[in-house]
């Protein structure tokens, strides 16, 4: 079948047995790859009743159509399970090359099941897989484990992919994410955790000899071409900042000068950092002092990712990788640092250790205020210091969350459990959604369609995103996003944008949220006539299954709201004083309403499920 | 007459200067209570890149491009583009926030 590497290895680890599985090609055509497939593997395969450490949960490693292709950014997958945070779904993806072997080595996915009796990872070629011990590497961080794979296989740095946990994974650390390629992570939700519970520390791929076939490969390139050309900044200059600088301007040319900045626990919106300070954590300074070295993905024109060493200071030395915005922000502004250095350093212990660095950014900074303000003190935190900006104490804490150490146990639970737990008014401090979850690295206080997107969303994590051309959808190219209406309106109407775009196997980043670009991409993949509305549908359909997936494991309506900090109303900054939460019920409705869904429980009704083929859901749900 | 600031971030800066600068400042004389709207639409019509990127003539409203600020405050919540101007006042324009 044109498009596919035409089959999904399925690993059942309490047999010791994998098998090849084939899904047929109206299933694909229904739910495309990546983040399609990922939903209906879960809510198929994961009954009521399975909680996210039970050997039954499933996780789905998936790429899609253009997966390894030469459109750019075709390495990225989508790794869905039932996370520890929100107990319900969590789909994450990562770029990098995982994707891509995946497809090289014949396959379009990896379905895990089971649990393991001693440790193990998969070992993927062209010619099959095995499971091999992994008992010699308990205790590794990503990037060890990536070396030592490679070492004893006898595979060159890019002669494999591997996507692995590190010691966070295996001590079942809530905030625990799958790394893959040395700094590429899915994180949300916790699937690291997921790994560590079937004691799958990794599964390596080959860079295998496979090609799939594609229907209209020269249409194919040009659409390639075209993607290139517009990254590369033809007629958009805001696509070519991103070709040369990736996300590493976020901090200094959006969200500082545009106030949508987190700082100190969302304490505030103001930053207190000295002009030059800032500087530092632009692009042009830090590709000019911290000597990058190209680190790109798979068919990846842009000069993003690199390795990057320390210039100066107590780290001085230490290579990185190079951070995106999230992490700068979670270990620059969100926990009190000004030192750019320190923030890289920070983030990247967290991609090491085998961390989701937005969760770990809102943990840190509830745990400092509480330091702070004298809810914890040197004894609770077996003697480190938590204070805003103190990065060597950050650090230590950060490895005693990976390893459950002393106080690091308490914050491996994540930001929601971990307030609880301290107590007192730490939970008025914590950063979260009601499911569980923490979020992203703006303030969306001031971005209310992310903080609405974030609360209502079902894989936690954002669902929709503002990148999304609003003229695809009809609505105008402007509108006003502090008017209830309009946010709830986008959200639901560029719902599908996503989750589509996270299913035909390809980076965000470089391939936008234009549905109508990844149609044609598809068409030229597969041969078939897919269309525009098909593609919606791909992208409700997960949307739909999430939900009731989630609803079937206990997540209901009242748990789509933001925590009392979160959804708290700015004291300063560009919206001081504007707060959402007045609002909130009348958009939770209004959002139901436009989603198809009931009002009061938020099931999706049935005429809605029928709409997109989901009738057996809808007699899971209706009965 | 009134004078107001403009200031522009990042690729922004092509709208008034040849090479890109991390921060561009721009001071112009707007008529007293000229609003905001009034404004852009004038700037849009001499310069293609303020056309392309902030105001849109042909529905006389903001690009989705971009994100604008009056006297540090998100225009949505002042008037918007019916804003009125006056001596002194300060717009800051940054590029859309994309990401999560």
């Amino acid at each position: 079948m044109n498009g596919y590497a035409g089959k999904f290895l399925r690993v059942d680890l309490t047999r010791e047995k994998l098998t090849d599985e084939v899904f047929d090609e109206a299933t694909l055509r229904a739910y495309v790859g990546g983040t399609g497939i990922g939903a209906k593997v879960l809510y198929d395969e994961v009954p009521p009743g399975v909680a996210w450490n039970d050997p039954e949960n499933r996780v789905i490693l998936a790429s899609g159509p253009l997966g390894g292709s030469t459109i750019p950014g075709s390495g990225s997958y989508t790794v869905t399970t039932k996370g520890p945070l929100t107990n319900g779904a969590s789909v994450s993806q990562a770029n990098g090359f995982f994707g891509a072997y995946l497809r090289f080595c014949g396959y379009d996915g990896v379905i895990v099941q089971g649990a393991a009796k001693r440790w193990v990872y998969i070992h993927i070629t062209e010619n099959g897989a095995e499971l091999k011990d992994a008992s010699h590497l308990l205790g590794k961080d990503t990037w060890e484990t990536d070396d030592l794979i490679k070492g004893e296989l006898g595979r060159k740095e890019r002669a494999m992919s591997i996507a692995c946990i590190g010691p966070a994974g295996e001590n079942l650390v809530r905030v625990a994410a799958v790394c893959n390629d040395k700094g590429h992570v899915a994180g949300h939700n916790g699937p690291g955790a997921v790994m560590g519970s079937k004691k799958l520390k990794a599964i390596a791929v080959d860079r295998g000899r496979f090609r799939p076939t594609y229907s209209d490969s020269k249409r194919l390139t040009e659409i390639a071409k075209g993607i290139t050309t517009k990254l590369r900044g033809d007629g958009d200059p805001a696509k070519a900042t991103f070709f040369n600088f990736g996300t590493l301007n976020g901090v200094t040319q959006q969200a500082q000068p545009g106030g949508w900045l987190p700082v100190k626990n969302y304490l505030t919106q103001i930053y207190d950092i000295s002009p030059d300070d800032l500087e530092r954590y632009s692009g042009k300074y830090i590709r000019g002092n911290f000597e990058p070295k190209p680190n790109p993905c798979w068919a990846c024109p842009c000069h993003h990712c690199h390795m990057m060493k320390i210039p100066y200071g107590p780290y001085k030395g230490e290579i990185v990788e190079e951070q995106e915005y999230e992490g700068f922000v979670a270990f620059g502004p969100v926990t009190g640092q000004t030192d750019v250095a320190a923030t890289a350093v920070l983030s990247n212990d967290v991609d090491r250790w085998g961390m989701e660095v937005n969760e770990l950014g809102y943990l840190m900074g509830m745990a400092i205020e509480c330091y702070e303000k004298g809810i914890i003190n040197r004894e609770d935190t077996d003697g480190v210091e938590l204070k805003w900006g103190n990065a060597p104490a950050t650090r230590e804490m950060l490895r005693k969350i990976a390893f459950r150490d002393g106080f690091g146990n308490v914050l491996a639970e994540g930001v929601m459990r971990a307030s609880r737990l301290i107590g007192g008014e730490a939970p008025n401090m914590a950063v979260h959604t009601m499911k569980g979850n923490s979020v992203r690295g703006h303030d969306h206080r001031v971005l209310w369609v992310e903080l609405f997107d974030t609360c209502t969303s079902s894989t936690g994590t954002i669902e929709t995103h503002r990148g999304s051309p609003k003229d695809q959808y009809g609505m105008p190219a402007e509108m006003n996003f502090f008017d209830p209406d309009n946010v709830v309106d986008f959200v639901a109407k560029a719902k599908s944008a996503t989750p589509f775009s996270d299913s035909i196997g390809t980076c965000r980043f470089c391939v936008g949220l234009d549905t109508r670009n990844h149609v044609e991409a598809v068409r030229a993949a597969t041969g078939w006539d897919f269309t525009f509305d098909e593609a919606v549908g791909v992208g409700l359909r997960s949307v739909n299954l999430l939900r009731a997936f989630n609803l079937r494991h206990g997540i209901g309506p009242e748990l789509d709201r933001p925590s009392p900090r979160y959804g708290s109303t700015p004291v300063d900054g560009v919206a001081a004083g504007v707060g959402i939460m007045p609002h909130w019920d009348g958009m939770v409705r209004n959002y139901y309403q436009q989603m198809g869904w009931d009002p009061k429980t938020s099931k999706p009704l049935p005429e809605t499920l029928k709409n997109l083929g989901l009738e057996q859901v809808a007699v899971d749900l209706w009965g | 007459m009134a004078k107001v600031k403009l200031q522009v971030i990042s690729w922004l800066s092509r709208a008034f200067v040849a090479t890109e600068v991390n921060r561009y400042d721009v001071e112009l004389e707007v008529a007293e209570e000229e609003t905001v709207g009034a404004l852009f639409d004038r700037l849009a019509a001499e310069n293609k890149v303020f056309a392309d990127y902030v105001f849109d003539r042909s529905t006389q409203n903001l690009t989705g491009r971009v994100s604008v600020f009056f006297n540090n405050r998100m225009l949505e919540l002042v008037q918007g583009l019916d804003t009125e101007m006056k001596d002194g006042d300060f717009i800051l324009i940054v590029p859309a926030y994309s990401g999560g």
